[in-house]
């Protein structure tokens, strides 16, 4: 089927062994680390598609981990969180984790949550919601979905691929109301699930990013991307005010 | 402190009687003893000169010019010597009598000056000056009286206070008064009683009294306060005062044993939850293996398996405990403190999460005032709030009303989710709090730590959490957080 490197990064080592089996059988090629150590060991030796981050480890964790990191590779990260640890989950995303999962987790929702994230990163986005070619323009900000680029008057910005995504989308359907569920099947790749903040993370993380740009001179910041309460999130401009 | 059956008054009054009792008493023996002091120094000064001279009257002529006193205090001429001075008036007459005698010389004198004094008294209610109840008495050389010189006619009582003198001629005499009459001691009591010096004493005992309970009563307050610093804020590690610890009486004392009281509660309940964290957390891992595991014979079994379904469900649940019970027991590590958030983006985040899950529930949210902000650990009121919500989503209608409502009042924040269900009966509303107790009815499954996770979030961050059944229907829970 499809020859996929995964790389699984826990220190429970009976439980790589059982996940290298599970997803073997779905026709990935698994390899495991069980420390920080490895995993950047094994992360120089082999270009691998996704990996699967255990936040909890001793020594390094997966956090350190992750910001030792990004951005230099790009790979796409899952990181398994502790269930309740919604600081840890939010440091992950923060830190460019792709997506979380609470551990213990199914696996069969551990493999459709490494489907999703693989889905978006390959050429083939799904029809839905699927990004135009040519780039996207408002005002000083420009974001070229074919190169994924995003830059403001010129000035590069740096954002991860879901980051990229959110606003991409948002920023095409400006003036519209893209409900969470929406933005979540877009960006993630799969559907939202309860208590879920993955996309209300990565929306916080765009507006942060852009608001140096967006300086009034009161110092507050133009709000391009507002909250609809109970609806989700819209992209508000006027060319005028987006002037970097 | 102002209310009268409390500690400090009870040692201020017993001290302020009994320091009162006995300076008063020493105040009372003193000032007696003092009274027969200038008792005797006035007799002396008064009539020994007097009796001196009638004593050489006697010796030249053999008999004495004076009187004696009938024993009815009469007499047959008015004596010069035997009038009664006023200094001494007050250890042998009643106040009424002293005044009577005032009066009658006032008006003597009064005549005196009008017409000369040369009137005689008139008839009626005319009383002669009091006599002294003294005796006179020439004395042999054994000591024994031989001869009455002046005085009353009844014998000299035994205990009569006696004066002896000596004549030029060498010869004995003894001038003897009878002690003041006991009644008299109670009106002189009374006049000790009200005077400026008994007033001093009062005085002087309440404020040694006052200063001897605040000095009791401050520490034992201050200990107090600690206490309850510890009980209601939930704040184990907060040790009294070093003032209050290093003092070396016996309250001291009780201070260090309630530190160590509170360490040993501390150090208990810490290993507690660090046993129910290592516990559940060590749960985890064996946990993960074998959701992994029951995946695995799912993919074997086919995905239709009705086996690994309910595998996978039972794990789920599983696992669902072990995170409810973490939770819990993280609770009591939780900082109370958290970065400013506004209450509307909060409300506005549960109000999202339960639509999620049943878009057609109607909820009526309120703040007041609308930019409420609190300085606290969000995590734990959301998760206190989304435990309440649910419930409210677990045991009552679909369609039925739920009200969230955030309002300030004075220094503390009222939260209050109230649904429109059937409420709860009594006996499960006294045990709603309790771990593992569950309500019936619902759907869904739960593990009955909901509520106690609720309540101790609340807590952890020092306000309080009650649940009732509104008077016209459905459960009510208020959340009271200090601002």
């Amino acid at each position: 089927m499809s020859n996929e490197r995964l790389l699984l990064v826990d220190d429970d080592k009976e439980l790589c062994s059982l996940l290298t089996e599970y997803l073997s059988a779905e026709g990935y090629r698994v390899d495991s680390a069980y420390n920080a150590q490895q995993a950047l060991e094994k992360l120089q030796s082999q270009s691998y598609s996704l990996m699967v981050l255990d936040i909890m480890m001793p020594g390094t964790t997966g956090l350190e981990l992750l910001q030792q990191i990004r951005p230099r590779i790009t790979l796409p990260v899952i990181m398994l969180t502790g269930r309740g640890d919604e600081i840890d989950r939010i440091l992950g995303l923060e830190m460019g984790a792709d997506d979380y999962l609470g551990k213990p987790c199914n696996p069969r929702e551990l493999l459709a949550r490494i489907r999703a994230v693989l889905r978006r990163m390959s050429p083939q986005a799904p029809v839905e919601g699927r990004l135009p070619e040519q780039p996207l323009v408002i005002g000083a900000l420009s974001l070229n979905p074919a190169t994924r680029d995003a830059r403001v008057a010129d000035q590069l910005l740096e954002l991860t691929s879901a980051e990229f995504n959110v606003l991409a989308y948002l920023m095409q359907h400006a003036g519209q109301v893209l409900s969470k569920e929406q933005l979540t099947r877009w960006v993630l790749h799969r559907d939202l699930t309860a208590y879920d903040r993955a996309i209300d993370v990565h929306v916080s993380r765009v507006r942060q990013k852009l608001a140096p740009y967006f300086e009034q001179a009161g110092g507050e910041s133009v709000e391009m991307i507002k909250t609809v309460r109970g609806q989700g999130y819209i992209f508000v401009y006027t060319a005028d005010q987006v002037q970097g | 402190m102002w209310r009268f059956n409390t500690l400090f008054w009870k040692i201020f009054g017993t001290i302020w009687l009994i320091s009162s009792l006995a300076m008063s008493s020493v105040f009372l023996v003193l000032a007696s003893r003092d009274d027969q002091d200038r008792w005797r120094h006035l007799f002396e000064t008064q009539f020994k000169d007097q009796a001196l001279e009638l004593i050489r009257d006697y010796e030249a002529n053999g008999t004495s010019r004076n009187p004696v006193v009938e024993p009815d205090g009469s007499m047959i001429e008015q004596p010069f010597l035997w009038e009664m001075p006023d200094r001494l008036t007050r250890f042998y007459l009643t106040r009424e009598e002293r005044n009577r005698l005032e009066r009658q010389r006032r008006e003597e004198r009064w005549r005196d000056d009008r017409e000369g004094g040369r009137f005689p008294p008139p008839d009626h209610g005319y009383n002669p000056p009091p006599k002294p109840p003294i005796w006179l008495y020439q004395v042999d050389s054994t000591g024994v009286n031989i001869n009455q010189i002046t005085g009353h006619r009844r014998p000299a009582p035994l205990d009569a206070f006696a004066l002896d003198l000596t004549s030029d001629s060498g010869q004995a005499y003894r001038l003897m008064v009878e002690l003041p009459p006991p009644l008299r001691h109670k009106e002189r009591f009374a006049s000790y009683l009200f005077s400026i010096q008994m007033i001093m004493v009062m005085g002087v005992a309440a404020i040694s009294a006052l200063i001897l309970s605040f000095m009791l009563i401050r520490p034992i307050r201050q200990l107090s306060e600690h206490v309850k610093q510890i009980y209601h804020q939930g704040d184990l590690s907060t040790r009294a005062s070093r003032k209050l610890s290093q003092r070396r009486d016996e309250l001291g004392e009780l201070t260090r044993e309630f530190d160590q009281m509170a360490d040993y509660v501390e150090r208990t309940l810490q290993s507690q939850q660090r046993l129910l964290q290592d516990v559940s957390h060590e749960l985890r891992a064996p946990m993960a293996r074998l959701q992994v595991s029951a995946g695995l014979a799912e993919q074997q079994l086919g995905e239709g398996s009705t086996l690994a379904q309910r595998i996978n469900r039972e794990c789920e649940r599983l696992d669902g405990l072990i995170a409810e019970i973490l939770s819990f027991s993280r609770l009591e590590s939780a900082q109370k403190e958290g970065d400013r958030f506004a209450v509307k983006e909060l409300f506005d985040e549960l109000v999202s999460d339960l639509s999620f899950s049943q878009p057609e529930r109607p909820v009526n949210v309120q703040i007041e005032p609308e930019t409420l902000h609190l300085n606290l650990n969000r995590d734990l009121l959301a998760r206190a709030l989304r435990n309440g919500i649910g419930n409210a989503l677990k045991y009552t209608p679909e369609d039925s009303l739920l009200e969230l409502t955030a309002r300030q009042q004075g220094g503390e924040l009222l939260i209050r989710l109230r649904d429109h269900g059937e409420g709860i009966s009594d006996d499960l509303l006294k045990e709603l709090f309790t771990p593992f107790v569950r309500g019936t009815g619902g759907h869904g499954d739960g593990y009955g730590l909901g509520m106690s996770i609720a309540r101790r979030a609340v807590e952890r961050l020092g306000g309080t959490l009650k649940a009732e059944n509104h008077p016209e229907g459905g459960l009510q829970l208020s959340v009271r957080l200090p601002v």
